[in-house]
Parts: structure tokens; sequence; C-alpha cells
């Protein structure tokens, strides 16, 4: 039997050749995926499915640049990456403000979590809202979504120096902004 | 030293200020919590492929038999009617052979002074290297007008340099520098 990664690329090669019902196959494969790293990125239940499709259309036409070397579904979540970052930049440009959605899900609190823990998520979670975009960017690949600092320069297409250096000055400015608003649960020396 | 270890083993059992590693630990966590999968469905498959057939050009039909028949029937008619309207108002042979000689005449005319002027447009940059080798052949009887001036402005630098050698490499060898001590 076939592996998936070789069905992928048997449906591409379909796809390249006009069935565009393999692309459809394709969707049904990876979109939950997407949604996924769209749902990670505090992209709203009303706007998921938008993002979601542009992604698989974007996926559509520049199929013929994906190189069988790869996975499709590396290919894919790369590009879902890039497609949910950029959306985040442009609604907050379009909202005017330097804030991340509020909608950034909600992890469910595991047993045994006091109330202190719950109100610390929700502190860091509204401090990493208001980091810088380029610092938040790379705490997102790296801490979120598990990427290898090598991984995360390929899609934010950075050399690796600047993404070791934003990911410890972004973890750092996030430090100083909880310790110094609320010292309480943060600490106040290093 | 003391205080710092008593902090730290407070903060190891939870019973003083949390330390900064203890933040930045909190702070991943709290990031690493976020993973995971989006906690409904969605099915978008339906959407992209509508998407996607606009995308597509749409395939053309081919042209059935009569429709091409028709087409050529009202071109044909139509050509016929213009040709006969035209007909009538036809200026005589004569006229036009007299007509068409002109016309050449006058496209020659037009012709002989576009060419001149596009010779003379040609011939600029040539006029231009003839005024630089010009420009050049005078630089040298130029420079031989400054020659003596050349000569020395030069021996006088060499004599400003070799005077400002000999004077900083006799006051180091007359008075040597003292060894920096390095301050801590």
């Amino acid at each position: 039997m076939e592996d998936r990664a070789t069905q992928d690329h048997g449906l591409v090669d379909s796809t390249l050749r006009g069935d565009r019902q393999a692309f459809g196959e394709l969707v049904e494969r990876y979109q939950r995926l997407v949604a996924s790293v769209a749902w990670r990125y505090g992209i709203g239940q009303m706007e998921i499915e938008d993002v979601v499709s542009e992604v698989f259309v974007k996926a559509y036409r520049n199929l013929h640049r994906f190189r069988p070397e790869h996975a499709f579904s590396t290919w894919l979540y790369r590009l879902a990456i890039n497609h949910a970052i950029d959306h985040t930049r442009r609604q907050r440009k379009e909202q005017g403000r330097t804030e991340m959605p509020q909608s950034l899900p909600d992890p469910a609190p595991t047993a045994g979590e006091g109330v202190e823990s719950g109100e610390r998520a929700t502190l860091v979670r509204s401090a990493l809202a208001k980091l810088k975009a380029h610092y938040r960017d790379v705490l997102f690949l790296v801490y979120v979504e598990g990427l290898k600092i090598e991984e995360v320069a390929g899609v934010l297409g950075l050399p690796q120096g600047t993404v070791k250096t934003r990911l410890m000055r972004g973890r750092e400015a996030m430090r100083r902004a909880l310790v110094s608003r609320h010292p309480e649960y943060f600490g106040g020396q290093r | 030293m003391i205080g710092r270890r008593f902090r730290r083993a407070l903060d190891e059992r939870g019973l003083g200020q949390p330390s900064a590693e203890q933040a930045d630990r909190w702070i991943i966590d709290e990031l690493t919590s976020l993973r995971g999968q989006i906690p409904y469905e969605i099915d978008v498959r339906r959407r992209v492929m509508i998407e996607i057939e606009r995308l597509v050009p749409q395939d053309r039909h081919e042209v059935p038999a009569w429709q091409l028949g028709w087409a050529t029937a009202i071109v044909g008619v139509g050509a016929i009617v213009l040709l006969a309207l035209l007909w009538g108002s036809w200026p005589e042979w004569r006229t036009g052979v007299e007509n068409g000689f002109a016309l050449m005449r006058g496209l020659a005319e037009v012709s002989v002074t576009l060419a001149g002027l596009l010779l003379s447009l040609l011939s600029l940059p040539f006029k231009m290297l003839a005024g630089l080798r010009d420009l050049l052949i005078e630089v040298p009887s130029m420079a031989s007008r400054v020659k003596p001036f050349a000569v020395v402005g030069v021996a006088l630098c060499y004599l400003i340099m070799t005077g400002t050698i000999v004077g900083v490499v006799g006051r180091d060898l007359r008075y040597p520098a003292t060894t920096p001590t390095r301050e801590d």
C-alpha cells in the first residue's frame, strides 16, 4: 500500500494534469491541518473558513512550484503559516491597532491548575498579543508551532542568527513586560 | 550569595518571589499550551472547488457549421453592398493615376528631407569625437606651461614630508614613550 506522501504526490500530479477532483481530495485531507494553524494564530471561527479557502486557492495557483523532494503537507503547512502571519498583520493594520485579535485560542486548563495559574496564563497571552510582530512571529513558530530554528528561518526568510536573536529578545521583552506590570505573578528581580 | 541561594530555595519550594527562570518557564509553558488542533470541524472542499472553477478559463466550444455558414453569408452580402456603394463614387481612371503619382512624389520629397535630418543627427557624435581629439592634443602643450610650478610643488612636498619624518623619529628616540599600565 502506498504511503501518504506518495499518494499526495500522485494527487498533485493529477491536479497538474487538469484533474481538479484530485485537488479536492488534497483539500479533504489537509483542511484540518491548515485550519489548526489559522486557529493557533488566533483567527476567529467566523473568518477561519475564508482563510483556509484562501490558503488552498493559493496552493492551487502555485502548485507548479511545488517540488516533489518535499512532502506536500510540509509545503502546505508553510504556506498556511505565511498566510496566517500575513492575515493577522493585515487585520491589525486595518483595525489600526497593535494587538493581535483578542480571540487567541484559550487552552483548556489541566486538572490541578489553580486560579493563579489561570490568571498567569491570561496575562501571558495578553502580553504575547501586545508584543512586536517580528518577535511574536518567532515565538509563535518556535513554541506554539514547535518548529526548529532552521525551519523558522526558512518560513520567515531570515538568517538563523536573526531568528535566534529575535527569539531571545522576544522572550526577554515578554518577561520584562510581565514582571513590570504584574510582579505579584512573575517576580520583581532577575 | 547566601541571600540568592536562599531565594532560589524559596523559589523552588514555591515560597518566595519567582525567579526570571521561573517566569521564563511559565511563559514557555503557556505558549506551548497553545498547541493543539482546532476544536471544531470545518469543511471547505466545496467552496475551494468553486473558487478553482472560477480560476480556470472556460473551455472553448466548437462553432457549429450552420452558424459558420450564416456568418459567412452575412459577411459576403455586406461586402457586396459595400463594393457596390463605392463603385458609384469611384474617381475617373486618369485622375486616379495622376493623384497616385502626386502622392508618390510628395512621399519622396518628405523622405529626402527626413534623410537629411537623420544624416546630420548621425554625424553629431563624430563631430564631438573630433572636438575631444583636438582638446587632447592641446593638453600636453598646456601642461608644459605649468611644468616649473609642478616641479617646485613636488620638491616642497618632499621637503615637508622628510622634515616631518625626521622630526617625529628624532623626538621618539630622544624621549621614549612610557609603557601604558592597565588600571584595574
